[in-house]
């Protein structure tokens, strides 16, 4: 037996399909739209561009801002803080550049304020002692636990590493930016942020080293 | 020589290790590997470290299933676009230039209203001041024609008299009706009343 719906209820139910459809093909449409057509459509006022570059870059901003401040809800107020300060400037962005790089340079920026706010004298020493980390790790180990435990051992490495350089590095080695992007992201020449990459992943390697050295047992080493 | 360029390559050995290093420099450095049991290390233990690197950037460390920050937003632009006074749109910048300048009008007319009497009045000194005396000079007096310019009185200090025809003087008392001393009556009495004689 059919059970009997409201010709009201059934109407409203079609049309809240029907706004879902539109709503999907119209997100769809967007996500293949450039960056600088977003920016120009969301200055005209449409909000549904404004959201498309948000859902583009906000998980991986968000990545980038955890990797700085170590702190996932400071990350996501900060990410908002950066989208919104993004959306009052957005007469002032010049469309003929990417929109990425700018997005991250204030991202980035206002963490390192944050930072430079929050932190104190860096620690000189780096080694722990031995009930913090009693085993060496290896990065190529599958175990989940074990990649959540060296990411805490790099995440403490570039804690001590000077800020400029544990920037370049994040931006370079853990979000894989490229180094035109870093140098557009953190205002510095190409060879600026070259040279400090170099040193960068020197001191990573000094640090690291130190760690291994202070760790008891079987060091295993990776290719 | 061998020393200046053992360390010029191991300075570019981080570049090496990532990939960032081309042309000649590449080259070169590959060159000095070659024969470079130190620099070899080196790159070995670069590499290892890069390794690490490399597996803490495959560990994301948002969740996979964090809320996105468009409702925030999108709730945030709808605020802003409410009409309001308009206060809220202006930069907190502006605002404080708005009130400085506000403030500095306000102190500008309460000083003129204050100062405004006694600066007339002063203006017409000199004012020296020296450490061992304070001296007030008259300044020379300004032409007459300025100082006794008549001026015109205040409004409030006219006097209205209602006048009818020429003003008469008042008429001076005739001679005869001023009060005649009446010698008849002798002398005037003294100020107990008592008559005055001229044997006193």
């Amino acid at each position: 037996m059919r059970k009997s719906v409201d010709p009201g209820q059934e109407d409203a139910r079609t049309v809240e399909a029907l706004y879902l459809t539109e709503t999907t093909n119209r997100d769809n449409r967007l996500e293949d739209v450039g960056d600088a057509r977003l920016v120009e459509q969301a200055r005209a006022g449409e909000d549904d561009a404004f959201a498309a570059l948000v859902l583009r870059y906000e998980r991986k901003l968000i990545r980038v801002l955890v990797r700085l401040v170590h702190d996932e809800e400071l990350a996501r107020d900060l990410a908002q803080e950066t989208f919104w300060k993004v959306y009052n400037r957005l007469d002032r962005f010049d469309t003929s550049r990417r929109f990425g790089p700018w997005l991250f340079r204030v991202g980035v920026n206002l963490s390192l304020d944050q930072l430079r706010r929050r932190e104190g004298p860096t620690a000189t020493s780096i080694d722990r002692t031995q009930t913090e980390s009693q085993r060496a790790i290896d990065p190529a180990d599958p175990d989940p636990r074990l990649r959540e435990e060296l990411a805490q051992e790099v995440r403490f490495i570039l804690d001590r590493l000077p800020l400029p350089y544990r920037t370049i590095l994040v931006l370079r080695d853990l979000e894989g930016f490229s180094s035109a992007e870093v140098a557009a992201i953190v205002g510095r020449r190409e060879a600026t942020v070259r040279w400090r990459l170099a040193k960068a992943r020197d001191l990573f390697r000094q640090h690291w080293e130190r760690r291994e050295a202070a760790v008891p047992g079987e060091v295993r080493h990776v290719g | 020589m061998w020393a200046s360029l053992c360390a010029r390559v191991r300075s570019r050995l981080p570049l090496l290790v990532g990939g960032e290093l081309v042309g000649p420099e590449r080259r070169l450095a590959e060159r000095h590997l070659l024969g470079c049991d130190r620099c070899r290390r080196k790159l070995a233990d670069l590499r290892r470290s890069q390794g690490v690197l490399r597996a803490a950037a495959g560990h994301d460390p948002i969740e996979p299933e964090a809320p996105s920050l468009w409702p925030v937003l999108a709730r945030q632009i709808r605020e802003s676009r409410r009409p309001t006074l308009g206060w809220n749109r202006v930069e907190p910048r502006t605002m404080v230039r708005v009130a400085v300048s506000l403030a500095a009008c306000l102190a500008l007319a309460v000083g003129a209203l204050i100062f405004r009497p006694a600066t007339r009045e002063l203006s017409r000194y000199k004012i020296t001041v020296t450490p061992k005396q304070v001296a007030i000079d008259r300044l020379p007096d300004p032409p007459k024609h300025v100082t006794q310019r008549p001026r015109r009185p205040k409004f409030h200090q006219v006097t209205y008299r209602r006048e009818i025809g020429p003003v008469r003087q008042p008429a001076t008392p005739s001679k005869a009706a001023r009060p005649q001393p009446n010698y008849a009556r002798g002398p005037s009495p003294d100020a107990q009343g008592r008559p005055l004689t001229g044997t006193q």
